[in-house]
């Protein structure tokens, strides 16, 4: 690993450790924290503060060993937790994440800003000391959690049991041996043993082992390093028989070992077996290591690897062209009319349920949980609180719930800019609440689930709710809509997605950033997601996103309108039906509605909607945002399938009512319809004046 | 040797095609490939020049008709009709000509800049063009004719 590769991955460690920081410091902030609690936060900025030695980030290191020192005296009593402590304490906090960040992109550290921080930490510690010549040596941490300090001789003891592979690689015991006189004084025994009689000698096999004792002061991990080659080639024991002269705070290390064992992205394998470890049963006093992964803390089996994200993605581009090739092989069996029952289609069943599992079973490498973009959530409502003087909580549910990858870092935006509304435009302030009989502090509620095949993150507040009459007036003199148009609540609502619309009379350096909720829908849509507003006078919003589970694979409806074969996804299909002529009635120029057991849905013409052509007398009935379903016309149904997603944004450009695209098993194209997106469009279309983004340039004129 | 490696350097690597009864060319280093016509899937409310998208070994990829999008009518249907397949920033996209006719490399000195004839756009998709004996033949800026490229390239 180069050396910027380590500070890559130091930084990504660093957000980890923050996360569990701030979780440690929210803890603190109510009140009731076990020493544990404090501990852990401790060595969150110890571990930041050792990675960032190593890396000479000076700014860094002195504001976090001035946090560490605070976090000690709290630690070890000489300091009682209260409100003003734990106020400083979450400051400082944010504060670390900043420099974090600064550090992460090479900006320049605010000098003044940094003062005042550390300032806030004299109040409890009394004026800095001149400890700072401690701070600078910070050494380049040596990797080895049980190593000694420089100078000290240690006696380390090395049991190599080459296989045969290892002379078939070109490597030379006696070599090897040799070479490690480098390191400190050898004393090496062979042990023959093993070595048959000579009439059963395989020439070829490596019957000799070798004890080998070695003086030296280099780290473990350096002895390791130096078999590497060879390690997958024999059996290897390095064993330290020196006492283990731990540092004070061993785990910090282990953390900080962490930062250099570790490579690529944030991607967690569980692995339920750890290495097979020849642990030396003799010897309690002696630290006994098969490898340098093996410093993790003893009862914590759950293994994890880092994997560069591309990698994962490879593989699930892999396993989609997989089920392409499937569905080409299905069809061409169909075609040969292979009977039923007979072995190869057996064989093909079997087939399909398998890359349906190596299908889930890779997506799910790619699923992690949400909670660490929920956990910077609070930073973004503490702030929001801060900056408008308000006063609200946040609470947060379903923090497991696992979603795609690519879908939690394309979410934080759209969420921070959401919890930034909710505080500023949603909660009211504290005389206000008080005076409407609620607390003075509001609640954020925010949550995530699984429902029906996708994810639904909901943002919740307690505040006042959406002004109606104001959100129109002001669409009114935006020219957004017609002065006299009559719209429903939930139409209203909707209109704070249009673009150019914010409700902030004066703009507030807090939301009124000039990006509006309309840059978070459409970051939303670009996520094959759609977002929904309600809201209650008085009792406050809620704005709701879903989005699909995987960014790769569906199951779909085959459907045909006017010849084009299109794909509607199944978690938005909830029946289809063949209605009779007489079920349809129109109301009003152009609009239709289906009875179905009582109840009249809307009806649209997926052709026309598409500009195809008119749809046929088949309805497939489709969930919708708005109260009722909707029922869409269109000329027949095939089957159901599971289809890969592929991206038309990739070489085109997003298509309202469009999803996706897929591949199907002949190699055509097939479009995937978003039909909430469609409906959305076509009602609004019909409905307010909102003007349709027209086919933007005419052809250009010929030469 | 010398005097060769010279005028390579001077020399413009153009793919040469039909469409509308007039000759083009595009930049050989754009052209990712050539490829028979095959049936487009139709995109919804797209622009009449967009005929829609075809599967390029699993990458779902636009094919632009250039003929209309140059405003000479769509290019009639046939078997023979032939998918340039051109990369354009991170684009790849594909433009539907009747035929594909030479590959040409021209001396740069031999390419004369498009005559203003007022009209910004239509000036636009041309670049450049090479005199023949029997006509001339254009060279497409891509930038122009591709609309969705229009970011990437300004």
């Amino acid at each position: 690993m180069s050396d910027s590769d380590l500070l890559q991955t130091f930084f990504q460690e660093c957000e980890d450790l923050l996360t569990l920081m701030d979780e440690g410091l929210r803890e603190l902030q109510k009140g009731d924290a076990p020493d544990e609690t404090i501990n852990s936060v401790f060595r969150s900025v110890h571990s930041i503060k050792g990675g960032a030695g190593a890396f000479n980030l000076s700014d860094l290191v002195k504001f976090s060993h001035r946090f560490e020192t605070l976090l000690d005296e709290l630690r070890s009593h000489r300091l009682v937790l209260n409100d003003r402590i734990v106020g400083t304490l979450l400051t400082s906090g944010d504060y670390l994440a900043d420099l974090v960040e600064d550090a992460s992109k090479g900006r320049a550290v605010d000098e003044e800003r940094m003062e005042r921080h550390l300032a806030n930490f004299d109040e409890f510690l009394g004026e800095e000391n001149d400890d700072q010549d401690t701070i600078v040596t910070f050494q380049p941490v040596s990797l080895d959690i049980g190593s000694h300090q420089k100078g000290q001789n240690r006696e380390v003891l090395i049991v190599l049991r080459p296989y045969k592979s290892l002379l078939f690689a070109g490597h030379e015991p006696l070599l090897l041996i040799r070479g490690l006189q480098e390191m400190g004084l050898v004393e090496a025994t062979v042990s023959t043993e093993l070595l048959p009689h000579f009439d059963a000698l395989d020439l070829e096999e490596v019957y000799l082992s070798w004890r080998i004792k070695l003086q030296t002061d280099e780290p473990l991990d350096d002895i390791w390093a130096y078999f590497e080659f060879v390690k997958e080639d024999c059996d290897l024991e390095i064993t330290d028989f020196s006492e283990p002269d731990l540092e004070a705070d061993p785990s910090v290390d282990l953390d900080l070992n962490a930062f250099f064992q570790s490579q690529g992205a944030t991607l967690e394998i569980e692995e339920n077996e750890t290495l097979e470890t020849p642990k030396k049963e003799s010897d309690p006093g002696a630290e006994s290591r098969t490898g340098p992964d093996a410093a993790s803390p003893p009862g914590k089996m759950v293994k994890t690897i880092r994997v560069d994200l591309s990698r994962v993605d490879n593989l699930v581009n892999a396993v989609g062209e997989l089920v392409i090739q499937q569905a080409t092989l299905s069809q061409a069996l169909k075609t040969i009319r292979v009977p039923a029952g007979s072995e190869v289609a057996q064989g093909l069943d079997d087939l399909n349920q398998l890359s349906r599992e190596l299908q889930e079973r890779v997506m799910s490498i790619r699923a992690q949980q949400i909670r660490p973009l929920f956990q910077r959530m609070f930073r973004i409502v503490r702030e929001a609180c801060a900056a408008t003087g308000k006063k609200a909580v946040l609470e947060t549910d379903g923090d497991t719930t696992e979603v795609d990858t690519a879908v939690i870092e394309r979410l934080a935006d759209p969420l921070t800019h959401m919890l930034r509304n909710a505080v500023d435009h949603g909660i009211e302030s504290p005389e206000t609440r008080i005076a409407s009989g609620k607390p003075d502090s509001g609640t954020v509620r925010l949550s995530a689930e699984h429902r029906s095949g996708r994810v639904v993150i909901t943002v919740r507040d307690d505040g006042a709710g959406i002004n109606r009459a104001k959100v129109k007036q002001i669409a009114e003199t935006k020219g957004l809509i017609q002065t006299d148009s009559e719209l429903s609540d939930a139409e209203i609502d909707a209109l704070l997605f249009l673009p150019g619309f914010s409700t902030a009379t004066d703009v507030s350096n807090l939301s009124g950033r000039g990006v509006g909720m309309d840059v978070v829908r459409n970051e939303i849509q670009s996520l094959g997601g759609r977002i929904s507003i309600s809201s209650q006078p008085g009792s406050g919003t809620q704005m709701t996103i879903s989005l699909p589970l995987t960014l790769a694979v569906m199951d779909g409806m085959v459907v045909e309108v006017a010849g084009q074969t299109l794909v509607i996804p199944i978690s938005a299909i909830i029946e289809t039906l063949r209605p009779a002529d007489e079920e349809y009635s129109r109301i009003g120029p152009g609009q239709t509605v289906l009875s179905v057991r009582g109840t009249y849905l809307p009806v649209l013409d997926l052709g026309e909607c598409l500009g195809f052509g008119a749809g046929g007398d088949v309805v497939i009935i489709v969930e919708s945002d708005g109260e009722l379903p909707v029922a869409l016309r269109v000329d027949e149904i095939y089957d159901q399938r599971h289809v890969v997603i592929k991206s038309l944004e990739q070489n085109y450009e997003q298509i309202p009512g469009v999803a996706a695209a897929t591949v199907f098993g002949d190699g055509r194209v097939a479009l995937i319809l978003d039909p909430t997106g469609l409906i959305e469009r076509q009602l609004t279309t019909r409905g307010t004046s909102a003007p349709q983004p027209q086919q933007e340039e005419a052809a250009i004129a010929g030469v | 040797m010398q005097v060769s490696s010279q005028s390579q350097s001077q020399h413009r690597e153009l793919v040469a095609f039909r469409t509308a009864d007039q000759d083009f060319s595009v930049d050989i280093m754009s052209v990712r490939e050539i490829r028979m016509w095959s049936h487009a899937t139709k995109l919804p409310n797209a622009p009449e020049y967009v005929c829609g998208v075809i599967n390029l070994r699993g990458a779902v990829v636009p094919i632009i008709d250039l003929s209309a999008r140059l405003g000479s009518g769509d290019t009639p249907t046939s078997d023979r009709n032939v998918i340039i397949i051109i990369g354009i920033g991170s684009k790849t996209v594909g433009i539907l000509v009747e035929a594909v006719f030479d590959i040409l490399s021209v001396p740069q000195s031999e390419i004369q800049p498009p005559p203003d004839l007022g009209g910004e756009k239509g000036v636009a998709a041309i670049d450049g063009l090479i005199p023949r004996d029997d006509g001339m033949i254009r060279i497409v800026n891509l930038g122009r004719v591709v609309p969705i490229a229009d970011s990437l390239v300004n």
